[in-house]
């Protein structure tokens, strides 16, 4: 799918982009939960607004997702959701403590302070390794969570981008960490207008690589 | 029962046997329109609630029209006419079709299915041929779901079926060219009326039941975003009353995510949530 | 030592507190940049742990607050977004005196303590 037709060295770039991005992400993590985390290379494409719950694991999928924007040079979203059992047990792993002691991710509670920063450190770190690639200043919102069915928690977004165009694209990642069942994924996805000047950007800085 | 799941900007009509879905609906509003008497059903999931703001380009609204009957080109001119809808080609044959349409380029082409001197199959394959995305609606007296089913596997885009109703027409060239802009409710509640009717439900009859339009990160606070649920259920209603549409149930607003399905034979509205299940009966 | 520190994550200001507990100090918490600016006057710390994106004002305008009650005061960013250069430029420029980038280590921390104090 390429809406906007991109060649395939410019995809190559953007993936590129994405891959070392995340790589950063999964070191961050790591750091903090002080455990392997394993993020595979990420999935860089353009994604049909009807498809998207389904990368989000099925429109019914009882989720705990956090959202957060980002603006400065750039403008997009980051997603970051958790089957709600692999949210419970992530937060419990971040907070140090056994696991099932969370039940439920509470407003204005500890655990979801622990939650939201998961993402806080997740999407810095890889907005860190992008706004240096590309020598810009892009600059994460606060996290917002909810736990609801995973089709109804993305609708607004892809409402956002609808008004414009059927498709986003996006960067996708599932997280792992070693020994946990936490299956998650974790989206960045960035507007048209975004996409087209960081390519013109990776051209200039790094030539040869697109033409 | 058959289910069948509407997607965001989609819209599905039913009768009784069909079961309507709309999954995990967040700020999105399902709107589900319904003649209690023929039993006939459709609904609409929205997502925006109007089109000025979108960047989609409309598409022109003209039309090659393709039938040798003269009386039936005159009664479809006249339609369309009324209609905002142009009449730019009428080929009366086959040969004519294919040069007509080349000329012209119309957004959508109206073609009998029997278009002389053969089989209106060729015609159409060859006008797919010239242009893959042309818009073809074919003009048929058949009603056999057979035969619908081959037209669409051909690359058709609908089959109007006689007698060839103004709300027949219409909603089928309303339904193909703006598919991309059902996701607007000024779009799809018009649209998904006229199919309605076209089907043969009673504009007098018809009633509305909508779901959805929340707001699911409460701790959200940005203008555009926290209202775009509202927004859609403003609009939503703003269109049923343009439509002269009653509201005779609505399940909105709050931070819930909603599933909706609709049971075309009882006229049964569920409405699921992380919460449970609550039935509604018009 | 008194020891201000200014996060709107309730699980971050417990972890630094945590990795400070040890050196003993009097801790002030503050989760935006109104609870700041205010705990700051009242409490005169010798540090100051701050993070950039927060509800509301940001900590860049927040350090400037901060910065113009006392232009001695010494605070450091302590945030997601530390690994960005303009940022680090605003901020520096703004009076920041150093940066510690999450997630952080406990020597990060500790580090920063004593370059900064005693």
């Amino acid at each position: 799918m390429n809406p906007i037709g991109l060649s395939p060295e410019e995809m190559d770039a953007l993936n590129e982009l994405g891959n070392v991005a995340t790589g950063n992400a999964a070191t961050a993590l790591s750091k903090l939960l002080t455990k392997p985390v394993e993020m595979n290379i990420p999935n860089s494409r353009f994604i049909p607004l009807g498809e998207f719950a389904d990368v989000v694991g099925g429109a019914e999928q009882l989720v705990s997702a956090i959202y957060l924007s980002i603006d400065g040079d750039f403008c997009g979203e980051a997603l970051f959701v958790f089957p709600e059992a692999g949210a419970l047990e992530l937060t419990d792993l971040t907070l140090g403590n056994t696991p099932g002691t969370t039940s439920r991710i509470m407003a204005g509670t500890m655990e979801e302070s622990a939650f939201k920063e998961i993402a806080n450190i997740l999407t810095g770190s890889f907005l860190n390794a992008t706004a240096k690639m590309l020598d810009a200043k892009i600059l994460p919102s606060i996290a917002h969570v909810a736990t609801d069915m995973a089709q109804s928690l993305i609708d607004f977004l892809l409402v956002k981008i609808g008004a414009h165009a059927d498709e986003i694209y996006c960067v996708e990642t599932r997280i792992n960490v070693e020994g946990h069942n936490i299956n998650g994924e974790f989206l960045v996805l960035f507007d048209r207008n975004s996409l087209k000047r960081m390519l013109e950007i990776l051209h200039n800085r790094y030539g040869g690589i697109i033409d | 029962m058959v289910e069948t799941i509407i997607g965001m900007g989609e819209i599905a009509m039913g009768l009784s046997g069909d079961l309507l879905t709309a999954l995990g609906l967040g700020s999105c509003v399902c709107v589900v329109l319904y003649d209690p008497v023929s039993k006939i059903g459709g609904a609409a999931h929205v997502m925006l609630p109007d089109s000025t703001i979108s960047s989609f380009v409309l598409p022109e609204r003209t039309v090659l029209l393709a039938d040798a009957d003269m009386n039936v080109r005159r009664h479809i001119r006249e339609i369309l006419a009324q209609r905002d809808y142009t009449v730019i080609a009428e080929p009366k044959a086959k040969d004519e079709l294919i040069d007509l349409y080349r000329q012209h380029h119309p957004s959508v082409s109206l073609v009998s299915a029997f278009l002389p001197p053969v089989n209106w199959t060729d015609a159409v394959q060859l006008l797919l041929q010239v242009d893959h995305q042309a818009n073809v609606v074919i003009l048929s007296p058949q009603t056999d779901r057979t035969f619908i089913l081959d037209c669409l596997n051909r690359g058709v885009k609908d089959v109007v079926t006689d007698p060839f109703t103004e709300d027949k027409i219409v909603s089928s060239l309303d339904y193909v060219l703006f598919r991309r802009h059902l996701k607007f409710a000024d779009f799809a509640i018009p649209i998904l009326r006229r199919r309605l009717i076209a089907m043969g439900a009673k504009q007098q009859n018809l009633i509305a039941m909508i779901a959805g339009g929340a707001h699911m990160f409460p701790s959200l606070k940005d203008e555009e975003v926290m209202r775009i649920g509202e927004r859609n259920v403003e609009a939503v209603k703003a269109q049923l009353h343009r439509e002269g549409i009653r509201l005779v149930k609505e399940e909105t607003g709050a931070n819930v995510g909603r599933t909706v399905r609709f049971d075309v034979a009882s006229g049964e509205l569920r409405v699921s949530t992380r919460n449970g299940l609550r039935t509604f009966s018009p | 030592m008194k020891i201000l520190v200014v996060d709107d994550s309730a699980f971050m200001r417990s972890m630094i507190k945590r990795i400070l507990a040890e050196k003993n100090p009097e801790i002030r918490e503050a989760s935006n940049a109104e609870e700041a600016v205010g705990a700051f006057v009242e409490f005169h710390p010798d540090l100051v742990f701050l993070d950039i994106i927060m509800p509301g004002r940001s900590g860049i305008e927040t350090l400037k607050d901060i910065r113009s009650k006392d232009p001695g005061a010494k605070v450091i960013m302590c945030t997601s977004i530390g690994g960005q250069e303009k940022v680090i430029q605003e901020c520096v420029e703004a009076g920041a005196s150093d940066f510690i980038t999450k997630p952080f280590t406990p020597d990060e921390i500790n580090g920063v303590l004593s370059r900064f104090t005693g």
